[in-house]
This record gives C-alpha cells, structure tokens and sequence, in this order.
C-alpha cells in the first residue's frame, strides 16, 4: 500500500465516522445549519479524495451522497429519517470498500451492482434531477473535459467504408453515443513484459476505422532497437468505454478511451464531375443557414440532390447536409463546414474544426463516458502551450471581471505576477517591459482595462512560433513528443530553458522586494505538527523501553554483589547511586513513550451512538445514550481490547436491560430509557462504567438458570447472596435470554466479555437492583506493556504476582488460623478470609514455611471482589517486568499468566492466580 | 527554493500534492484551512498557493479576498476543486485566483502548470 492509500484510507475512516456522528446530531437537531454543512463538507471531502484513485464504485456512491447533501444544505431536499438511514448504509457501504482496500489493495468487481443500488437509493431521495444524472456517475470528471482541446486524428480513410454504413453509424451514435476512439501507446518495453501489442489492439471489438503509426521517427536502421516498441495504434469503435476499460485493464494508463462526436462519419464522397462549380449554390446555403430558414435550405438542398446524379461527390455531400439538418439540426457549425466543403470538394477534417464544435459535442458525449475522461486530462495537459494558452485565457477571464471588487488592486497585481512569470518562462521576457507600463497604467486608473489591452497585443505576438507550432502539429502525434518539437520550434533548448530558471529566480526577488509585506521565506518555517506513525515502530519503541526497565533491575543485584561478593562497598553504593539515576530517566522515557500510546477512549465511544440508533431501532425502544469521560485516555491495545466487550455490554443492555416503551410507561417510568456510557481514570486505572435504568437483573431467575444448567448445585443456589447471584452471568455457558436474539444472543454472554477484559490484565464488576437498572464496572491498567508485580517465595521457588491484585501483605501468628469445614481461614480486621496455601494450589508436596516468630506469610488479593490470603513462605520485592506470554508446549499450561527475565537472569514465572482455584 | 503553500482540509489531497510537487523539487508548506493559510502566508513568502474551495473556517475564497485585498501576496493561486461549473470558476477569479484546476489533477498537468507560472524549481 501506498504512503498515499494509507493516508487515504485513514483520513477516510475518520471522515466516515464523522459522517456518522454529524448525522446523529442532525437527528438530534435537524435544522441545525452548521451540522448540515459540517456534513456536506465531510462528504465532500472523502469524495474528493476517492477521486485520486480508481475506486469508481466509491467514488459514484459518495458523489450521489455529496449531491444530496448539497440539496440538503441548498434547502431542495428536506433531511428526514430516511435520509439519514440511506446515507448511513451508503457510508457502510463505503465502508465495506475500505475494508476491501485494505485487504486486497482494490475492490472488486463484485460490488458493481451493490454500489449502483446505493447510488440510485440516494438519487432518488433528490427527487427531479436524477435520471440524467445517474448516469453520469463521474459527472465531475467527465465536465472536466469540456476545457480540454483534444485533437482527434484526421480520419478522412473513414471514408473507405460505404456512406450507408457511415449514415447508420451516424444515426445510431447521435442518439445513443457509442463512437470511441482508442489511441492505445504500448510501452517502449511492453515486449519484456509479455505484451503483445499488436494482438492487444486487434482485440478492440467493433473496430471502423484503425491506423498504427511510429510514434517516433523510425531511426536509421543502424540504430533500429528492434525490441523497442515504437508504435501508435488508433481505433475507431462502437463499443462501450466499459468493454474497453476491461479489454485494457491490464494498461490503461497507455491507453487513452474518448468519446468522439458522431459528426466524423460526415465524410462526402463520390465522383468529383471535373471540379467545383456550385459558387452560387454554396453562397445561397450559407445565407439560408445564417438566417435560420432550414425549411428552405432542406428545400433546396433536395432541389440539388434531384438535379445530379447520386454518384458525384456533391449528391454525396447534399445527402450527408440534409441527414445533420434533420438529425443536428443546432449544429450549425457542422452544417457551414459541409456546405463549404461544396467549394473545394474536399471532406471536411473534422479533427480540425473550431474548437467549438468539437468541445460541445465531447463535452456532450463524454457525460456518458463517466471515469474514462481521467485518461484524457492526463494526456491533454502533458501539453505546454496548452496549458499556456489556457493559463493566459483564465488571466483574460479574471481581467474581464467587474472592477468594482474592493481588492481590485491585489488582483492585478496578481494577473501582472503570473503573466510575467509565463512570460519568462516561455521566454519572453522582451514584453516584460510594457507589461510594466499596463499595469502601473491599470493601477493608477483602477481599471484592468489596459492590462486587457497588453493580454490583446501580448496574445497576437505569443501565436508565433512556439503556440502556433501546437496547434499545427499533426494530429495522432503523440504529446510527450509534441511538447518536445515546441521547445524546440520555440528554441526552448535545455540551456535555455536553465538560464531561464535563473531570470525567473531574479524576476520573483523583484517581486518580493515590492509586496507590502514580503517578508523572507526563512523568517519562519513551520512543518506539521502531528506526525503520523506506523504502530509498529513505537512497538519497537515499546519493547525496547520494556528490556532496559528490565535490564536496569540487573544494577542493583550487581550493587549487592559487588558488596557481599567482591567486599567493594564503595562500589557497590556509587553503582546504586547511578542505578537512581538510570532509573529516573528510564521511568521518564517509558512514561513519554507510554504517552505516545495513549489513545482517547472516545476512539471506540464514538461508535456506539449509531450503534445504540440502529439496535433500539430494531428492538422498538427508545434510547437515549449519554457519553462521559471520553477524553479519557489508555493505552492503544487496552483501548482496542476495549472495543468488543463494550459493544457487547451495550447490546446486552439494550437487549435485556431497557424495555420497550410500553413497558417502561407502565411502570412508571419515563418512556426513553437512558444508557451511560461514563469513563474516567484513577492513579493508574482506567474505569468504564455502563449504567441503564432498566429492569435490571433478576437473582431469583439468574439462580434459577444457572441450577438448571448445572453451574451451581442445589445447596450453592440456597445459600447464595443476591449479589453473588448476579455476578453468576460472568459464568461460563450462561446466557439469561430464553430466545437466543439477533442482538446479543449468539450463544456467548458474559462470560467472553470477563476473559477478554482479564486477557488485558483488567476485572468487570456488576452491580443491578431490580426495576432500576444495572452498572457493569470495568477496570483496566493505563497500559498493559510493563506489569509491577511483587515477588514471594514458595518451596524455594520465586513467582510473581501482579501488583494489581495484591491487596496487602499480612504476617499471620499460626495460632490465628482456624480451620472451618476442612478450609483454613482467619479474622482480618474482623472479616473472615479463606486462606489457601500456594504450595497446595502448585500441587508442592510442602507445608508452608513459617519464619523464626511463628508467622506464616500471607498475600491478600482480591479475585472477584472477594479478599482470598493466598500463604507463601517469603515476600521480596516488587520489581517491573516485561511479561511474555508462554508460547509453544507450555503455552496450555494453565496457572501462569506468563514468564518475564528478572534482573540476574533467572526466569520468574507470573501466576494467574484466578485460575488456580 | 520555490516554496509552495497547499491548502486543503483533506489530508490525503495534501499529500497527494505533496508528493507531485516534492517529487519535482519544490518545497512544500501546508495548512489545513483559510485561516492557518493566512497565518502562514503572512508569515512566509509563498511562490504559489494551491488553494481548495470548501474548508473549514475560512474557504479558499475567503483567503484568497483576504490575501489579495490587503496585499499580503500577490504570487499566483490555483484553485482546485472538484466541480467544474463555470459559476465555481467565476467566483474563483473573482476571489483572486490565478487558474481553476478540477480535481483530481494528473501530477504531469499540475506540474506543467506549476512550471509555467513559477519556474523549475
């Protein structure tokens, strides 16, 4: 993928999710203005930027959304329900693309129909306007084409095929517009790409007229690289630009596909019966033609026709008259051309009429061409002159404007800097000097008049040589190769063309040191100031930060060594003193990179507004979402680990928790149940909490399922607290809803939303009173990359526990242990707690070790917000590791959450001490 | 150097010109909107300004009125956009553009354009 599809793809799912987020607004308030152009502008935007690649299946749909919304925006079209709902499905559909994109670098074919569906479901809501647009699905670029002069080929051997072929040809295209013309480039190198240039063109289905030429001259044949393709191939057909595109996918960029007006087929032919000699005849047309009396010029026309003898040139010319006069009947330019040609008797070159003539008619035709027109720009403006021309043109447009404008005198000096900067750099810097003069005359009399009058005499003196030398060039040659001759013919060689540069240089300094407030460009420069950056480097990043926290754990076990081993306790503190010192600056190096990481939770919020929409929507309940906190910020992975759980959480609640309005009216609350989404952060946890206010959660029922599935047994099920009843949806295999639903039934409930939060070193919580609702608490680590845990000893081993579970560390006198029911337990701070010893839980046949006083060790963690002592021989210390989950055969091993290096080199192992009871 | 000011909202349109125009040597400047254009273009000498219509804040007409009526630069501005009715390019010109381009523009016509109105680089 390229640096610009990614820029692409990423600023285009930012903008879908604004879409979304502007039009969930808009259903909140529907006349707000600015929320209407906001989202006009987004659409535009993404619109716009699908343009710069070949998504025509996006670009179609997004522009059909782009003309509703400029509808909306215009007060055409009312905003409704229903356009909002077709405008989501559109972006979802837009959306899918992405997908696609990102995958498989493209889309696929596959679409085509989906898309068009889509376009037309968006069209229709724009009422009127729509049938000629639809079609027009690359509207936009195809209008691009009408400031284009595209030179056809001459194709005056059209001529070879019969005039009753050409008269259907021309009567078939001017109402349905097939004629194509294909002016295909191989490569120089296409042979060694296993093209076969020749075979490619003798493809082209429906072919009326063909011709292949060099493209350069054919050297001498010395010098002949017979591998090197050298040739043009052009084609007439009438076939569809999609079958072309499709014949060249493979290399459309050598290919260039232009609708052309079916006036080229006009091409009189015949016996020439001894030369011209209908003088009169061609003035009389003409003066009929000028003062629109068709009626008449039909009529003599076919006075003429009757007269001659159907095989002479001028019967074949009167015939083809009267079929444009019948058929074209506007086209009048057309018209006087084939009545002039009556003068010479030569078939007109349409390639070469007035622009006019042939700019309507592209312009007309192209309109059903949709995307092909890319390929025409592209060609088109590969020429200079062209584009000076047309440079010079839009100067003479803007100097035509009303004067009135308050910034008049900005705006001559503007035209006056881009006309001396052409001028320069096509190599006229002798008209600088009274381009000076009409402009310090146009600024003193506050008109542009007299810079009209330069642009005039400028624009006499700028049609010889070089624009000239263009506009005769033959057509079919090819541009790259034109622009080259004109240098040339201009005497624009690359020296030239360097010094130039210089003069250029010089001119734009004078410039500078008049503007008002020209200041030097290096006065100040200032780059973006956000960079993009690939996840993968801060992984890097991440990981490397991770290994020198852990390799610094390694100064002060060498601090101690130096001490007891080698006696140097000099030594041993200086190493400990730089140990602070690397310390500090590790912590604030990881604290900076963790920064980077950090990501606002309002990344997978923003998501739940249209989700909550569609759900309650679906579900007949009325919702009301309030988001809180969502600039809190968290890690990436802990951020995105996020994601599922809360979609679920959410389904769940409007699925089970909030009932229909009905319901919620009967008891006596309000009829819009009310979902909150709240996050925040303390020390270095993060919370969400989802709240509703809806029923709630039985215990009675939640009991009672989890009997009859066999999760707890009769005796549990009657001694059980309400609470712990509730928290029985966390357990694995249960599910409330009797009906499994679309929503958040299939088949997983809780239970997935608990192991995926723990899988992130996080706890979920629940708490629900019947008839008033129910809160699911999750917390989660800031970030997920450096675990603290604390080290404790046990039958000579050292394992870790994360510092988040521990509660506190308690010596515990033996005598204290009681033992209830065969399980050992204690009074802590007059609160019961099960002790559990780790050597029983890690099956060591081993009593736990109890220090000189008689005290056991105890660990007080909270599992399931439960206080569990956990016995172990030793604490030590706590240090910060880097916890790699256990791959390969131990990978299964249940018990372990993972194994990190400790600073002498030995391997802690980390326990997953809810999975050891 | 010839320094270039591109403005546009669309991030991807940035440095889709970005990179035509580096490509072929010129130094590139961006601002998001009319608003930090006119920052930037009071600050900075711009060769050209490449200029999109729909922004936030302030559009491409609004910064070109603004840079034309007080003066504070006169270099040529294209104005790109992606509708090419005559009415856009009227108000273009009007506005103070130079040319009117439509979008997406072939990296060899901008640079064509951009040669001829400010040189190579």
């Amino acid at each position: 993928m390229t640096p610009l599809l990614e820029q692409f793809m990423s600023e285009a799912r930012d903008v879908l999710q604004g879409i979304s987020e502007k039009l969930m607004q808009l259903e909140a308030e529907p006349n707000s203005r600015e929320t209407i152009n906001e989202l006009f502008r987004l659409v535009h935007t993404l619109k716009g930027n699908s343009g710069l690649f070949e998504f025509p299946e996006m670009t179609r749909v997004l522009h059909a959304g782009e003309d509703l919304m400029d509808a909306v925006r215009d007060g055409r079209v009312n905003y409704s329900q229903m356009l909002a709902d077709r405008l989501l499905d559109a972006m979802d559909f837009v959306n899918l693309l992405l997908d696609e994109i990102e995958i498989n670098g493209e889309i696929g074919t596959n679409h085509v129909q989906h898309g068009l569906q889509q376009t037309e479901l968006l069209r229709q809501l724009l009422g009127t306007a729509t049938a000629k647009t639809v079609e027009n699905s690359g509207a936009t670029v195809a209008k691009a084409v009408k400031k284009i002069h595209k030179k056809l080929p001459n194709m005056a051997s059209l001529v070879a095929l019969p005039e009753a072929q050409r008269m259907a040809l021309y009567e078939q295209s001017i109402s349905v517009n097939t004629l194509h013309l294909v002016q295909y480039v191989p490569e120089h190198e296409c042979f060694f790409k296993g093209e076969d240039p020749f075979f490619q063109a003798r493809q082209i289905p429906q072919t009326i007229w063909h011709s292949v030429q060099a493209v350069e001259p054919w050297p001498v044949m010395a010098e002949l690289d017979a591998y090197c393709c050298n040739l043009e191939f052009q084609a007439l057909t009438a076939t569809s630009p999609d079958d072309l595109y499709e014949l060249f996918r493979y290399t459309p960029e050598q290919v260039s596909i232009n609708a052309v007006p079916a006036i080229v087929m006009a091409l009189p032919s015949g016996e020439p019966n001894g030369g011209p000699v209908y003088g009169d005849f061609v003035v009389d047309a003409l003066a009929l033609l000028e003062a629109g009396d068709i009626a008449k010029l039909i009529n003599v026309s076919n006075t003429m026709l009757e007269l001659h003898s159907p095989n002479l040139w001028l019967s074949s010319a009167l015939r083809w008259l009267l079929l444009v006069l019948k058929l074209e009947p506007n086209n009048h330019s057309a018209q006087r051309i084939l009545i002039e040609s009556f003068n010479h008797l030569v078939a007109p070159n349409w390639a070469d009429l007035t622009p006019n003539v042939e700019i309507e008619s592209l312009e007309e035709v192209t309109v059903a061409a949709t995307l092909d027109t890319e390929v025409v720009t592209n060609v088109a403006t590969n020429d200079d002159s062209f584009a000076l021309n047309f440079i010079l043109q839009a100067q003479r447009q803007i100097l035509h404007l009303p004067d009135s404008d308050t910034w008049l005198v900005g705006r001559l000096n503007s035209v006056a800097a881009t006309l001396t900067a052409i001028h320069i750099n096509a190599g006229r810097q002798d008209v600088l000097p009274t381009l000076q003069d009409a402009l310090a005359e146009a600024l003193t009399a506050s008109t542009a008049a007299p810079l009209l009058m330069w642009l005039d005499d400028y624009a006499m003196q700028a049609n010889t040589p070089a624009l000239n030398a263009a506009n005769k060039v033959e057509p079919g040659v090819v541009q790259g190769k034109l622009v080259g001759e004109v240098l040339e013919g201009a005497s624009l060689s690359q020296n030239v063309a360097t010094r130039l540069d210089i003069n250029q240089n010089e001119a734009s300094t004078d410039i500078d040191a008049d503007m008002k407030f020209g200041r030097r460009s290096e006065d100040s420069y200032s780059a973006p100031k956000t960079l993009k950056v690939d996840q993968v480097k801060i992984d890097i990043l991440m990981n490397l930060i991770g290994e020198m926290v852990v390799a610094k754990n390694s100064l002060p076990y060498l601090a101690g060594l130096a001490e007891t081993q080698y006696g140097v306790r000099e030594l041993g503190r200086e190493i400990k003193s730089q140990y602070a010192v690397i310390n500090r600056i590790a912590e604030e190096m990881q604290d900076a990179i963790m920064q980077v990481r950090m990501m606002p939770v309002s990344f997978i919020f923003q998501r739940f507004p249209r989700l909550v929409r569609d759900t309650s929507r679906k579900l007949e309940k009325i919702v009301n979402l309030v988001l809180e906190g969502e600039e809190t910020e968290a890690d990436k992975n802990i951020v995105e680990a996020l994601a599922d759980p809360l979609i679920h959480i959410v389904r769940n609640s409007l699925d089970h928790g909030l009932e229909t309005p009905e319901v919620r009216r009967a008891t006596g609350k309000p009829e819009a149940g009310k979902l909150t989404i709240r996050a925040s952060q303390e020390s270095n946890r993060v919370y969400i909490e989802i709240s509703d206010d809806g029923k709630g959660i039985n215990p009675d029922v939640v009991k009672r399922k989890a009997y009859e599935k066999g999760i707890i047994d009769e005796a549990t099920m009657e001694r059980m607290t309400d609470q712990e009843a509730v928290n029985l949806v966390f357990a694995a295999g249960f599910s409330t809803t009797e009906i499994i639903s679309d929503l958040s039934g299939r088949g997983v409930g809780m239970d997935v939303v608990r192991s995926a939060v723990e899988k992130v070193n996080g706890t979920v919580s629940i708490e629900s009173e019947v008839g008033k609702g129910t809160l699911i608490r999750l917390s989660l680590p800031l970030s997920m990359a450096i675990t603290n845990v604390m080290i404790v000893e046990s039958a000579d081993q050292a394992f870790g526990v994360p510092m988040g579970m521990v509660v506190e560390t308690v010596r515990v006198p033996k005598s204290n242990i009681r033992t209830i029911k065969n399980h050992k337990t204690m009074v802590l701070r007059g609160r019961i707690i099960p002790l559990l010893s780790l050597n029983d839980l890690l099956a060591v046949d081993a009593p736990q070790l109890a220090n000189e006083n008689e005290e056991l060790a105890m660990l007080v963690v909270q599992i399931n917000n439960e206080s569990i002592g956990i016995l172990v021989d030793e604490f030590r210390e706590t240090v910060d590791i880097i916890l790699k989950p256990m791959t390969g055969i131990i990978g299964g091993l249940g018990g372990y959450s993972g194994s990190a290096l400790l600073g002498d080199g030995s391997v802690l192992m980390v326990l997953n001490l809810k999975e050891l009871f | 150097m010839k320094r270039i000011l591109i403005i546009d909202d669309a991030a991807t349109v940035r440095l889709y010109h970005r990179n035509i125009l580096e490509g072929a040597g010129y130094e590139v400047d961006e601002a998001v909107n009319g608003i930090e254009a006119l920052e930037k273009a009071l600050l900075t000498t711009f060769d050209m300004y490449i200029v999109d219509i729909n922004m936030p804040k302030l559009d491409g007409y609004g910064f070109l009125r603004e840079i034309r009526s007080q003066e504070i630069a006169q270099a040529p501005a294209i104005m790109v956009s992606t509708e090419a009715e005559t009415g856009d390019q009227q108000l273009a010109y009007g506005a103070g553009a130079n040319l009117y381009l439509v979008k997406p523009v072939k990296p060899d016509g901008l640079l064509t354009y951009v040669r001829l109105l400010i040189g190579g680089v």
